[in-house]
């Protein structure tokens, strides 16, 4: 590093203002350079200049680089489980779209089913190591996601529910229906980082990579309103038609591949993913402990409740609607007691 | 609140709420943002803002006014708030250190040739997304790389990783790389550029 009696003869150079202005650099060696800015009139020019350009350049670039950092306290799992959902999704949609198909409209996909696979809290552990590459990255290292909205939020009556593509499901057994509070105008982007990603699927051993086309390109999950009834310890949510949109002409195979043959994904999920081949429109949803698979009226189901046994959820798809169920009280629920009675009040 | 699944793990409840916080949050939930932008990046920036200026007190005014413009003009990408304060600050900071009085600057101004616009000017130009993305490739990988890695908030020192060059270098290979793309982005233009329509 330079010293002070060098910058008493020479000024800094415009690099290492670059440098100070992006607050890079050793506290004392930032110390002397502000000193040496405040009285030096050709070093504030450059400053000046600098500004200038960061200015320009930044403004620029926001408009076609979405900042990969995620910012701190947005690393939270919501946001990458919607991303492995939509993920998992998108090869699900792949599968049963058709190449053809998705070439004619720019591709739009709808979730028509759910599934659930068990995740051991290892395998969690075992797959953030491998991603966070031992804590050297984070995931916004593999990509962004940037959500959006709600636009707005309004109670509504059970009767207007219509009115957003939405089922009143309010058991008639609750009595008198409270208003529903609904959200509207809410949307993810995925954008994947591919060349990191594959570096990845090359160091652990991968031999399926994904294409260069995709690289920064939006996927897009939209949803057009989210609904939330309560009653007592009850919580009935409904998230009407999903969709993912998908940047044009996706090499759907090899997509495909690179996703079945992941080398870091947990076994359960690697299954589950070359299973959605079968699976036609089948957003799988990988939950720890011991999740269940239900039919109920024809329709698959997914069921769950969390370790302490306070809280139990189902969730499926009816006519396009995602349905949750939840119920949170003091006492341990009865998974299966819950299950009756769900299937009891929405059949 | 109902939670489907066990902590850390993502609820629908908690993704809508996640929804929430996301990207239109400084529009919706103000308040909440801004507070939580002033625990995390006042201290540094008050002393990047001491270094310049030399005096806390005023460091720290200078801060509260970067933050009060963020209230009024926040920037297009929120993930990038951090670094936007930062460039406010450092402009702030060299005023003030000029000392310059508002009635010469606006002197100053009308009487320049630059063809390329002032801090307060940028604010106001959309910019071409297509001419953006013309200008950026018209650059050299590494000048393109370092560009994007700087935009994406990595260190000095990651950006020295990736593109292979010494850490020492990262600073003046930037600020060329900046220059290039904003003359790129003004220069391509026949007749009035967007700054002209801004000043006129």
């Amino acid at each position: 590093m330079k010293t002070t009696s060098m910058w008493d003869r020479h000024c800094p150079d415009e690099g290492q203002w670059m440098a100070f202005f992006d607050g890079e650099g050793r506290p004392d060696d930032r110390e002397r350079l502000g000193a040496h800015l405040r009285g030096c009139v050709a070093c504030q020019n450059v400053f000046e200049e600098i500004g200038n350009a960061v200015w320009v350049a930044d403004g620029a670039l926001d408009t076609i680089h979405p900042a990969a950092k995620v910012r701190r306290h947005y690393g939270k799992w919501w946001a990458g489980a919607a991303a492995a959902a939509l993920v998992l999704g998108l090869g699900a949609g792949f599968h049963s779209a058709g190449q053809n198909v998705m070439a004619a409209v720019g591709s739009l996909f709808q979730v028509k089913s759910i599934g659930t696979v068990p995740v051991s809290p290892e395998e969690i552990t075992a797959l953030s190591r491998t991603l966070s590459q031992g804590g050297r990255v984070t995931l916004a290292h593999y990509g962004s996601v940037k959500v959006s909205g709600p636009v707005q939020k309004e109670s509504v009556a059970g009767g207007q529910l219509k009115n957003f593509h939405m089922t009143n499901l309010w058991p008639a057994a609750w009595g008198s229906e409270p208003p529903a509070s609904v959200r509207t105008g809410m949307q993810v982007t995925l954008r994947l980082n591919v060349p990191h990603i594959n570096q990845l699927i090359e160091r652990e051993g991968g031999r399926d990579f994904f294409p260069m086309s995709l690289n920064n390109r939006p996927f897009t999950l939209v949803i057009p309103a989210e609904a939330t009834m309560t009653h007592g310890s009850w919580t009935i949510q409904e998230v009407p038609q999903p969709t993912v949109a998908v940047p044009g002409r996706v090499p759907v195979k090899t997509v495909a591949k690179a996703l079945e043959n992941l080398p870091f994904m947990p076994t359960s999920l690697k299954d589950a993913v070359s299973r959605m081949v079968n699976w036609k429109d089948t957003l799988i949803v990988p939950l720890p402990g011991h999740p269940q698979n239900l039919q109920v009226s024809g329709t698959r189901r997914i069921a769950d409740e969390n370790p302490s046994g306070h809280t139990a959820g189902e969730a499926w798809i009816q006519k396009g609607v995602v349905v949750l169920v939840t119920k949170h009280q003091s006492q341990p629920i009865s998974l299966s007691q819950f299950e009756s009675q769900v299937s009891r009040w929405l059949p | 609140m109902a939670k489907f699944f066990e902590d850390g793990y993502i609820s629908m409840t908690d993704y809508v709420d996640g929804l929430k916080k996301g990207e239109g949050s400084l529009m919706a939930d103000v308040k909440a943002t801004i507070q939580r932008l002033y625990e995390t990046e006042f201290g540094a920036l008050t002393r990047h803002a001491t270094y310049i200026v030399g005096s806390r007190e005023i460091a720290e005014e200078l801060v509260q006014e970067a933050f009060i413009r963020l209230m009024t003009k926040p920037p297009r990408d929120d993930a990038r708030v951090g670094a936007w304060l930062r460039t406010v600050v450092n402009n702030l900071a060299l005023d003030h250190v000029r000392r310059v009085k508002v009635e010469e600057r606006v002197t100053e101004r009308l009487s320049t040739v630059d063809r390329t616009p002032t801090v307060e000017e940028v604010t106001m130009i959309e910019f071409d997304r297509e001419r953006v993305q013309k200008s950026l490739v018209a650059l050299s990988r590494r000048d393109q790389q370092a560009l994007l890695l700087r935009h994406s908030g990595y260190s000095y020192k990651e950006i020295a990783e990736k593109i292979q060059c010494p850490a020492e270098q990262v600073g003046v290979i930037l600020i060329r790389a900046l220059k290039k793309l904003k003359m790129a982005y003004f220069d391509d233009e026949t007749g009035a550029g967007p700054a002209r329509e801004v000043q006129a």
